[in-house]
């Protein structure tokens, strides 16, 4: 693409894409799990990430990695620990660059405009491509409002309750805080600041979500609400998954890659890579004899 | 009945943990005792002193007459203080902001530290002294001894106070915290501005206490800077009278009643800095989430 203008990273969407009719999320409720079933509400951006390499100051980390995230699919991303998964999602967003030392190189495309031409500017990447963090991190100072809020004032955009009450129910929250929206959003119990930060990262309505290890740190309880979730997500953004949890990128993944010492072992429908996979390092992998 | 049998504590370890809580219980003891006996005597001797005319009438100078009050000595510590603390904490934050944020592990931002912690073991005589001969004896403003100067005197020992106990509560900030802001394509001086800072602010409120505390009571950067006067000014660029000035000046005088003032001026003091702490820390409480 020759013409990797940032306008072309803010393409505005429909402001009634999150889902604000459904009924909230409750643990209960069956959801058509894996295989895309979900149809799209809006269609998504894909992501390419084409021979992409990255460092950690000496340490080469990723090695010539190229993958294809679909979109309104959930893409998984597997393998032992140390084996780049959240590096390559942290180079989706930028984010990689970040730390002291760190450095990327490749390509990687939103649809066909590179994240990385020198014309990008990084700010407009990230808000395209949200992100979710291993730990949840909501603002201390702020109220669960201004969390949720955060990611449109930090970007000098008006928020309107509205879309705050959208990205709320996006995220399955809206029903258990609507009554304590001026609450801080570090008083919710840990799942439930993790949702805060999934609707955090819907509310400036990106293209892909990048979840890193979203429910490592959630009881059994709040991951399934998590996984639901990320049902309901695809029929708006496309979604790469971290895990360490193989069942859980069998539950909610479309797609699944599997990583090895940087380099992209496998990459398939999750069915294929967990009954039928093509590597023999990849077999080993899924059924536990490593890893 | 569970199987596994624990052994008892030995009668040895019963004797060395009593020993160990006993001797911090007494340390503790002994680190309060002049703290108590500080308040003690401040109250008992310095509430004599006090009364209304105490605060609203200017020193008199006079020997044998009625020597006056405090409250020119009152309003130049406010006054100067006040200047300093304007000036100051800005500067002294800023440059928190940019070790933590920008600087890093440059050479820059280690010799900036360097230079600080250098700042900081200065003896508060000598920002006096610099400031003396630099501003003082060169008339600058045309003025000798003069309020702003003073000022200079106290900001420039807050500055590393200041700047040192900020970088070190933003360097508490979650590196966490940064990354969602980032995440959600906040440029990095809003992520600062609006992410960074407000969770530090506790802390670097406690800094800048500890700053305006310390500073207020300095006497060594105010004698020649400010010089010790009777009458109140409101002029920077008049001579001000200062709290530890009039303090130092009058606890060297050969009579009883001069010796109760500064008593009286020293109980003040405490009680300004003491009042000053808790309206900060429930400005902190009303600001903070309910």
């Amino acid at each position: 693409m020759s013409d990797p203008a940032p306008h072309a990273l803010r393409r505005d969407v429909s402001p009634d894409h999150i889902p604000s009719s459904e009924p909230p999320l409750t643990a209960s409720r069956p959801v058509p799990r894996g295989g895309g079933a979900v149809a799209p509400e809006r269609v998504a951006r894909a992501v390419t990430v084409e021979r992409l390499n990255a460092w950690y100051g000496d340490q080469h980390s990723i090695k010539d990695l190229t993958l294809s995230f679909a979109p309104n699919r959930a893409t998984a991303l597997i393998g032992p620990s140390g084996s780049g998964k959240s590096t390559v999602v942290r180079c989706i967003n930028r984010m990689h660059e970040e730390i002291p030392g760190a450095r990327a190189g490749g390509r990687v495309l939103l649809d066909d405009v590179d994240v990385y031409d020198s014309g990008v500017d990084v700010v407009a990447v990230r808000r395209s491509i949200g992100m979710v963090f291993q730990k949840p991190n909501p603002f201390p100072t702020m109220s669960i409002f201004d969390n949720v809020a955060a990611g449109l004032r930090l970007t000098s955009r008006k928020v309107g309750h509205d879309q705050v009450e959208r990205a709320l129910r996006g995220a399955g929250l809206w029903e258990e805080v609507k009554d304590r929206l001026g609450k801080p959003g570090v008083g919710l119990s840990g799942g439930q600041q993790q949702r805060l930060c999934i609707a955090r990262a819907l509310a400036v309505e990106p293209d892909v979500l990048l979840m890193d290890e979203p429910a490592s740190a959630l009881d059994p309880i709040s991951t399934l609400k998590i996984e639901e979730l990320v049902e309901e997500l695809k029929r708006t953004v496309t979604i790469a998954i971290v895990t360490h949890n193989m069942q859980q990128a069998a539950r909610v993944a479309d797609d699944t890659a599997f990583l090895l010492d940087g380099e992209l072992v496998e990459v398939g429908p999750t069915e294929k890579i967990f009954t039928n996979p093509d590597d023999s390092r990849t077999e080993e992998y899924v059924t536990g004899k490593f890893g | 009945m569970s199987a596994v049998a624990f052994a008892p504590i030995s009668a040895r370890r019963r004797r060395v943990d009593k020993l160990a809580r006993g001797g911090v219980a007494l340390l503790t003891g002994v680190a309060l005792v002049p703290l108590a006996l500080i308040l003690y005597y401040l109250l008992k001797q310095g509430l004599g002193a006090i009364s209304l005319s105490f605060f609203t009438t200017d020193p008199t100078g006079s020997f044998l007459g009625d020597p006056g009050g405090i409250k020119s000595a009152i309003v130049g510590t406010l006054l100067m203080v006040g200047l300093a603390t304007a000036v100051a904490v800005p500067v002294g934050v800023g440059v928190a902001i940019w070790l933590v944020e920008f600087g890093r592990v440059s050479k820059l931002a280690h010799a900036v530290r360097y230079f600080i912690d250098v700042m900081t073991g200065v003896p508060s005589i000598v920002f006096g002294l610099f400031v003396y001969i630099t501003l003082v004896l060169g008339g600058v403003g045309g003025s000798s001894f003069a309020g702003w100067k003073g000022s200079t005197a106290l900001a420039l020992l807050m500055l590393p106070i200041v700047t040192r106990s900020a970088e070190v509560v933003l360097q508490l900030v979650p590196n966490s915290l940064r990354e969602a802001a980032y995440a959600l394509g906040a440029p990095r001086w809003k992520t600062v501005l609006r992410v960074v800072l407000p969770t530090a602010l506790p802390g670097i409120v406690t800094g800048v206490l500890l700053a305006i505390a310390r500073a207020a009571g300095e006497t060594a950067p105010l004698l020649f800077t400010a010089a010790v006067v009777n009458a109140t000014a409101f002029n920077y660029n008049d001579r001000m009278n200062s709290l530890p000035a009039l303090i130092f000046q009058n606890v060297g005088q050969a009579q009883d009643r001069l010796v109760t003032i500064a008593w009286g001026a020293a109980l003040t003091l405490v009680a300004m800095i003491l009042m000053l702490t808790l309206l900060a820390r429930l400005i902190q409480r009303r600001s903070r989430l309910s």
